[in-house]
């Protein structure tokens, strides 16, 4: 469905893609990496916003720059805040439905469908700049997904979103994915793309790192503990806890400012504890997580390539 | 398709905060006028040829300038150009349809006040009056010529609307008035050739003339200037779509 050949983007001096070469199907792959490390210049390549400076992409076997046969054919939920503010997200939607082709009546009928599918029907009337960053979400998903296509681009779609909207996100997303259309989702947080896909592109500083299955990341990033910062009523409570869970490798306490910082190398099991927690009673004010472990990858990546 | 991209750009241009900001500039614009015929009032129809070329005109021109950044620029700067580009609707068409709601909403806005400025100054003997009616073709030709200009240096440059501006109410006020050919490359001396208005009778030159380009006495005919307005608005409005099918617009700061 897509391929790159070899394709790097340069915007003057800096390099935005260095040298990449994949071939991504159906089902739902996820690109990571942080921030800069090409996911929207690989995102604008492929939905033909930007030329490559060299190299090749092909999606659906055609050249997508500036290629209405491609859009046809392609969804993009971008990440960018920006709307037109002073439309509803009901006429947003509409519009660009109708920029892909489709009459009044269809257009109106397919705008009230894919609203009702991404839980806006009933809010979709008030003008966008009243909206919610979890409601723009939403509209940004049904104005890419209006036209039933077979490739969808999510960049960051869960930025934003509450937990309760990011279940809901995701299970729009699965169903698209069951119905064999393919999906591309960008995001910086693996705990995110975990919950989505099995497989991964990761990048890192315009360069594509690794391809294939999130648990080879996964074992990768358990081997560096995960620092987790939480504030709440009882920290030494909380410690003595966190300290009999195998996974954690230290626990500091600070009752000065009656927050407690955990090491750990299961992020994933450790939060469910976290909840646990809460839902036992503990008050937990703040939960933060200080450093990206997924650097601790890249560098090890780097180092070992 | 180009149908659809002139609808849903002329329904945001017509907003009506919009109508009513235009229609009040148009009031303004027949208000002076009547005061200004009070003082020129042995020359109706002259002082009328004043007030399109020193006010109609420049409104205009303003009004292009504003509109021709809503067509695409506006949409580039706030990054919803995206949305745009990816729609399946060719680049082309894009341009054209959001252009000629452009066009459109500057035609309205700059007819409005033609028949403000004519209604001011002539009161109902305008409707009599040849050269009033002329004026409507005049300013079907500035709108076409500066927006075609006006749309490409928006699809060029960042921050256009400073260009356009510039040499809106800069250069097309003082190139005129320079000795040499440079007046050959702005657009007003051509409209004002094409209208054939009548010069107001006075002993002195004062700053009106200056306004109106009127200070040298250089000049080309009519049919130069149908010929190099039209020339212009064809190659204007190719050099454009040909610029924006092959450009990236890319938001700028993730160049950096």
């Amino acid at each position: 469905m897509i391929d790159l050949n070899h394709v790097s983007k340069w915007y003057g001096d800096v390099i935005g893609l260095n040298d990449v070469q994949c071939t991504i199907g159906s089902g739902v792959t996820a690109l990571l990496g942080q921030n800069g490390a090409g996911k929207s210049t690989l995102m604008k390549l492929i939905t033909g916003q930007i030329r490559p400076t060299t190299g090749e992409v092909r999606v659906f076997g055609q050249d997508p720059f500036a290629n209405p046969a491609v859009f046809e054919k392609l969804g993009l939920c971008p990440d960018i805040d920006s709307f037109p503010e002073h439309l509803s997200g009901r006429e947003f939607v509409y519009r660009m439905g109708r920029m892909m082709g489709y009459d009044h009546e269809t257009g109106v009928n397919r705008t009230r469908e894919v609203l009702s599918l991404v839980g806006m029907a009933e809010r979709a009337e008030k003008p966008v700049k009243g909206y919610s960053k979890g409601m723009r979400q939403r509209i940004k998903l049904a104005q890419a997904i209006f036209h039933d296509p077979d490739l969808l681009l999510l960049d960051e779609p869960l930025n934003g979103l509450d937990p309760v909207g990011r279940r809901e996100f995701m299970d729009v997303l699965q169903g698209l994915a069951n119905r064999g259309k393919a999906i591309i989702v960008s995001s910086h947080i693996l705990f995110e793309v975990e919950q989505m896909t099995r497989s991964i592109l990761l990048l890192h500083r315009g360069r594509l790192l690794a391809a294939g299955d999130v648990s080879e990341i996964r074992d990768l990033i358990d081997r560096y503990p995960h620092r987790v910062r939480i504030r709440g009523d009882r920290p030494r409570e909380m410690a003595a806890r966190f300290a009999g869970l195998p996974y954690v490798v230290s626990v500091t306490v600070d009752d000065h400012l009656s927050e407690l910082e955990v090491q750990t190398r299961q992020a994933g099991d450790f939060y469910g504890v976290v909840g646990d927690l809460a839902g036992e009673g503990f008050v937990i004010n703040e939960i933060e997580s200080p450093d990206n472990n997924l650097e601790s990858v890249y560098e090890y990546l780097v180092g070992a390539s | 398709m180009i149908g659809v991209a002139f609808v849903g750009a002329l329904r945001d241009f017509v907003r009506p905060g919009r109508l009513v900001t235009w229609g009040l500039i148009a009031l303004v614009v027949g208000i002076i006028g009547k005061f200004w015929v009070g003082f020129q009032s042995a020359q109706p129809v002259a002082t009328y040829g004043q007030v399109m070329e020193v006010l109609v005109f420049r409104v205009m021109a303003l009004a292009s300038a504003i509109f021709s950044m809503q067509v695409l620029a506006a949409d580039i700067e706030q990054k919803t150009v995206v949305y745009l580009l990816t729609r399946s609707i060719d680049r082309p068409s894009l341009l054209a349809g959001r252009s000629l709601a452009s066009f459109v909403t500057v035609l309205g806005a700059s007819l409005a006040t033609w028949f403000a400025a004519g209604i001011g100054v002539l009161g109902p003997r305008a409707f009599q009056t040849g050269a009033f009616w002329w004026d409507a073709v005049v300013i079907l030709l500035g709108v076409l010529a500066y927006g075609s200009l006006f749309i490409l240096v928006s699809l060029i440059l960042n921050k256009a609307m400073i260009y356009c501006l510039l040499f809106a109410f800069g250069w097309e006020t003082f190139v005129p008035n320079m000795p040499g050919d440079l007046y050959y490359l702005s657009i007003f001396p051509y409209l004002k050739s094409i209208s054939g208005h009548v010069e107001v009778k006075q002993e002195t030159t004062d700053i009106m003339d200056a306004v109106q380009g009127a200070l040298m006495s250089q000049g080309v005919s009519a049919g130069v200037s149908w010929a190099v307005l039209a020339a212009m608005m064809v190659v204007f409005s190719w050099l454009g779509i040909v610029w924006f099918s092959r450009s990236e617009y890319t938001p700028r700061e993730d160049v950096e």
